[in-house]
């Protein structure tokens, strides 16, 4: 009975500060329609801000409680909700739904960043309870602390004070109002600007109160704990289906308490060691339920929205050669780069690979996936595992494993792709008995203890890319009607039940696969020790162990191989569908289409590709970490990049894989190395450093997310004119140039800087050449599509339309025939 | 006459840099219903949003009551008295009926006002006061956007396609509030599609065609007229 009373209270405790956190995120939500990620970071900012006034012995400490409470909840997270408003989320109404996540992802990553910036070194900070760690009352024979009644009594008050400001004043209906429609609200003499004002500074003050209140809970503050402990909110907000506020707050409690008697049940997670962090993740399971269980959303036509993206897909011919002439590039700059910048190289192109498959699955198909690193991650591991990890017994069973993946796999991507009944099976079985022999005779994993071996195998990446897929394909399949924000959430939801249950997974997992061997055939250690050394390959002869170069190149042709494949797909009958099924599920649906049967191909098509990428980047950094680099947090960095570069288009991913995995770091490098180089303006260049290091990807979202097209397209649009047919003869020069230069600097007569002051200067007074070229041709061609737009058309006008579009012997043809028949 | 409440001289506009309208004069006095006719896409949803401030003119000028409105927010100029019912039902769908009617005290009304006005006027929606708006049929939902107008004592009524999606009763019926309030001394512009239903009430009508008022009159002058620009015979020579 006391345990029974004291775990309840605990639960309630805890359940009433998701509460008053899910509330603040839903009374954002339904009056602004954004989805504010950012919630669990202001409420972590708010507990940090909270505990530097109260406990700092250095700067602020000894505020008493009540006055930086006020100071924090009144001043502080206001003015971060009015900020957030009046900056960031104004311009989001009318904008994509990528649009609208990605913002508040990158606000997010900014107050993380801003965090770890100020509060840099490892101290431990410990907050308290209100009225001491000692305060409580007897219930019964359990203790209730003061803290835990506090929070209880503020969560009800607050929760009946929310619903009659929303229901019942006029300022609370205006509110609601905005999110109908922001025009009519104008037309009926409101401005909807104040209202948004004033649901974002209640949101905010409601995040910090539970950040604050829930810190003490925690004991030493962690940026990346507080900031997901808010996100449990998620789940309760989407209980009352992101609009009704009272099951929102019961919602809140329920999963307190789930957590708190499982706690009970398990004996804090010690009674069974493999659900031993399942306490963290009961509530991203319970989103996950909830998401499903939830009514369907009727099918949607299209939405007309203020900013369209426009996606135009390359031609397969200048595909291939852009391709071409990436991995030309690449290679060309080994000779030249230090093994150290061909590493941090070879890290944003890893980081590429896996945004690809975010190009296929949410530029292309339109389908949001936050959870890109937890398929990548999935694909290390069992990279890992089929090559290093695991001690086998007989090889048979994960030739066996292998074949019946292949054969799933192949089945549901072929179908998807119009192959029917016999056809279907023939070419599925085929795939499968390929991959057989491919791990059995050309890979020898046959005979006894393929595991320890030192390098990764064909066969490994192969298999690696498999069971991601078809891990891809299983989230999918529940998810399968979710879209956009749903879908986002319970991808994100899966990404950190990933985080949680396999990256801090430390039990032994034993095997015994019938008819082969005797007793367990396989036995691995699933994340052993929260660290992986991963192998490199050693195939086609070439070591890549020792050689960063290859790898780099074998990353870059990779990349260019799967985006090729990439354009191909939009190209085909399969991609139309998936343009198709984006635009307009209404309209799919109407046509006949399968969309259930393209929604799961195109998961597990990206999940492979994911997997793939993962395998490789991992292989790449020699070793993975239960906290780097496949987690939730990192996930979401790499999906605002790629939304930044574009997601629309492979060269999108290569950009965002770039500026996540490379840019930044070298740019603070650069930095540093200037601070070092320039000691008087030392801290100016730290600053710049550590401004690039914590908050570059932030800030690179917030300022860039918000083109839906991604600067790929910019670029890439400025660089057309060069592969126009009449300036060919500038591309030969700027080739020519370019290349002896580079012969210059490999046989080191020049070096590195040189180098770039001569290539890149090149390469923009070429393109700026070719332009005017291509400017003084097209001004001696008339512009004739925008006859008439500003003017009357004119008989001339029309006379030279027939001539352009070829209508005059057609029209001299029609009065013949008029002339005849009269 | 004194001055004409809605006045358009020589307005140009578009969206992004695709001009929509080219040069448009119209003028509405007290008491008027001018009704706007024409295809679609003519641009005459535009000339809506220009005169309630939802977009700016490149060019040329809008008067209400003899004065400029640029530069002032839509809100106030609701408030001033300008009533504007957008295409597609003008009511908020997640608030209940009761709630859309707050929602228009913002226009300066009391509450009780504006339900005494409504519930008069359609007792139907009385019995539904804490329905959810977009649960409501197309016709009572438009009878809740059109009792704005009426509740709100408006100077100036801009009606945007208020036949769209109606039964032709209903219609009728909600045309018969239009011309009430025009003999009360509200100047009205009404823009329709479905023009045989807004000609038997109106005043004077255009003919609105690729961004121009084509041809200017009384009802009976433009009936003619119609079938041409519907067909587009001779509008775009």
């Amino acid at each position: 009975m006391t345990e029974l009373i004291t775990f309840t209270v605990v639960g309630l405790a805890i359940g009433s500060i998701y509460s008053i956190a899910s509330v603040g995120l839903v009374v954002t939500y339904t009056t602004s329609g954004i989805f504010n990620f950012a919630h669990g970071a202001i409420g972590m900012f708010a507990a940090f801000i909270y505990w530097q006034l109260r406990w700092d012995s250095a700067w602020g400490g000894e505020w008493p409680a009540p006055i930086a409470l006020a100071f924090v909840l009144l001043i502080v997270s206001p003015s971060l909700g009015i900020l957030l408003q009046a900056i960031v989320m104004k311009g989001l109404e009318g904008t994509s739904e990528t649009t609208k996540l990605v913002i508040p992802i990158a606000v997010m990553l900014a107050f993380i960043g801003i965090t770890n910036w100020v509060w840099q070194d490892f101290e431990s900070r410990i907050p308290e309870p209100f009225f001491g760690r000692d305060s409580k009352w007897e219930l019964g024979d359990a203790f209730i602390t003061t803290h835990q009644t506090i929070v209880v009594v503020v969560a009800v008050f607050l929760a009946i004070l929310l619903k009659v400001l929303l229901t019942s004043t006029r300022i609370g209906i205006t509110m609601r109002a905005v999110v109908d429609n922001q025009d009519l609200v104008r037309l009926n003499g409101s401005n909807p600007n104040a209202s948004a004002l004033l649901s974002w500074i209640i949101g905010s003050a409601l995040a910090g109160l539970a950040g604050i209140l829930i810190s003490p809970l925690l004991g030493s503050l962690n940026v990346l704990a507080l900031t997901l402990l808010v996100v449990n909110a998620y789940a309760a907000a989407i209980f009352g289906r992101l609009k009704n506020l009272p099951l929102t707050f019961l919602g809140g409690i329920a999963i307190g308490l789930a957590v708190s008697y499982w706690n009970w049940v398990s004996g804090t997670g010690r009674k069974w060691p493999w659900l031993s962090e399942l306490r963290a993740t009961i509530p991203v399971l319970i989103l996950f339920a909830i998401l499903i269980v939830l009514p369907q959303e009727r099918l949607r036509g299209a939405a007309i929205k203020k900013h369209r993206e426009v996606f135009t897909t390359p031609t397969m011919k200048s595909s291939i050669l852009w391709g071409i002439a990436f991995v030309v590039i690449i290679s060309g700059l080994t000779p030249m780069l230090e093994t150290k910048w061909e590493f941090s190289l070879s890290k944003g192109i890893g980081f590429s690979i896996i945004a690809l498959s975010m190009v296929l699955l949410t530029g292309y198909a339109g389908e949001i996936n936050l959870a890109p690193l937890a398929f990548a991650g999935i694909g290390a591991l069992s990279a890992y595992q089929f090559d290093v990890g695991s001690t086998v017994e007989t090889g048979a069973g994960f030739a066996t494993l292998s074949t019946l993946l292949a054969l799933l796999f192949a089945f549901l991507v072929l179908s998807a792709f119009g192959f029917k009944r016999k056809k279907l099976w023939v070419l599925s079985v085929s795939i499968a008995l390929a991959t057989l022999l491919l791990v059995t005779i050309f890979d020898d994993t046959t005979g006894t203890g393929i595991a320890s071996r030192e390098s990764m195998s064909i066969s490994g990446i192969l298999v690696a890319t498999l069971i991601s897929g078809i891990a891809g394909a299983l989230v999918a399949l529940p998810a399968l009607r979710l879209r956009g924000l749903y879908l986002g959430l319970a991808t994100f939801a899966f990404a950190i039940f990933v985080d949680k249950m396999v990256y801090k997974q430390r039990q032994t997992l034993s095997l015994d696969i019938p008819f082969f061997g005797d007793g367990e055939d396989i036995t691995f250690n699933i994340f052993n020790n929260g660290a992986l050394n991963m192998p490199r390959p050693d195939f086609f002869g070439i070591n890549f162990k020792s050689n960063q170069s290859a790898m780099l190149i074998l990353l870059a042709i990779s990349f260019t191989l799967i985006a090729l494949f990439l354009i191909r797909l939009k190209r085909s009958t399969y991609g139309r569908q998936l343009s198709a099924m984006k635009d307009s599920p209404a309209a799919s649906a109407t046509l006949g289409l399968n969309m259930l049967r393209l929604k799961l191909s195109v998961f597990t098509l990206a999940a492979a590709i994911a997997g793939f990428g993962g395998a490789l980047h991992a292989s790449n950094l020699r070793a993975i970490q239960e906290d780097a680099p496949f987690t939730v947090f990192e996930g979401l960095g790499l999906f605002m990049l790629t939304v930044v570069g574009g997601i629309g288009y492979v060269s999108g991913a290569l950009i965002g894989g770039i500026l996540y995995g490379t840019a930044f770091i070298v740019m603070g490098d650069f930095w540093a190395k200037l601070s070092t180089d320039w000691n008087s303006f030392n801290w100016l260049f730290t600053f710049v450093h550590d401004f690039f290091l914590f908050l570059g990807p932030a800030v690179a979202g917030i300022g860039l997310g918000r083109n839906p097209n991604g600067i790929a397209s910019q670029i890439f649009d400025g660089f057309r004119v060069l592969g126009q047919r009449e300036s060919r003869r500038v591309l030969t020069i700027m080739i020519t140039i370019i290349t002896s230069v580079w012969i210059l600097r490999v046989s080191n007569l020049i070096d590195g800087w040189t180098f770039l002051l001569l290539s890149l200067p090149i390469l923009l007074i070429s393109t700026l050449i070719a332009d005017k070229r291509s400017n003084l041709e097209e001004a001696e061609t008339r512009n004739w599509e925008l006859l008439g737009i500003n003017t009357e058309i004119s008989m001339e006008d029309e006379a030279f339309l027939d001539q352009m579009l070829d209508l005059g012997s057609y029209k001299s043809q029609q009065i013949s025939k008029v002339d005849r028949d009269e | 006459m004194d001055k004409p409440l809605l006045e358009l001289e020589n307005v140009s506009t578009g969206y992004g840099i695709i001009p929509v309208l080219h040069g448009i004069n119209l003028s509405v006095g007290k008491g008027d219903i001018y009704a706007l006719l024409g295809p679609n896409g003519g641009g005459k949803s535009t000339i809506l949003k220009v005169c309630s401030r939802q977009i700016d003119p490149w060019a040329g000028s809008v008067k209400v009551a003899g004065r400029s409105i640029e530069g002032i927010a839509a809100e106030d100029l609701a408030k001033a008295g300008v009533c504007t019912i957008p295409e597609g039902k003008g009511i908020f769908p997640n608030l209940t009926v009761e709630e859309n009617l707050i929602m228009m005290t913002h226009a300066c009304q009391s509450l009780q006002a504006i339900q005494s006005v409504t519930f008069e006027r359609f007792p139907q929606l009385g019995n539904k006061r804490n329905q959810l708006a977009g649960t409501l049929s197309g016709g009572e939902q438009q009878m809740l956007s059109m009792s704005r107008a009426l509740s709100t004592n408006p100077k100036l009524l801009l009606l945007d396609e208020l036949s769209m999606g109606l039964a032709p009763i209903i219609v009728k019926d909600l045309y018969g509030i239009v011309s009430q309030l025009a003999e009360e001394g509200i100047g009205v512009l009404v823009v329709e599609q479905f023009a045989r239903t807004v000609l038997g009430v109106a005043t004077r009508a255009g003919i609105l065609i690729n961004g121009k008022i084509i041809s200017e009159g009384s009802p009976a002058e433009l009936e003619d007229q119609l079938s041409d620009a519907y067909l587009g015979t001779k509008g775009n020579v």
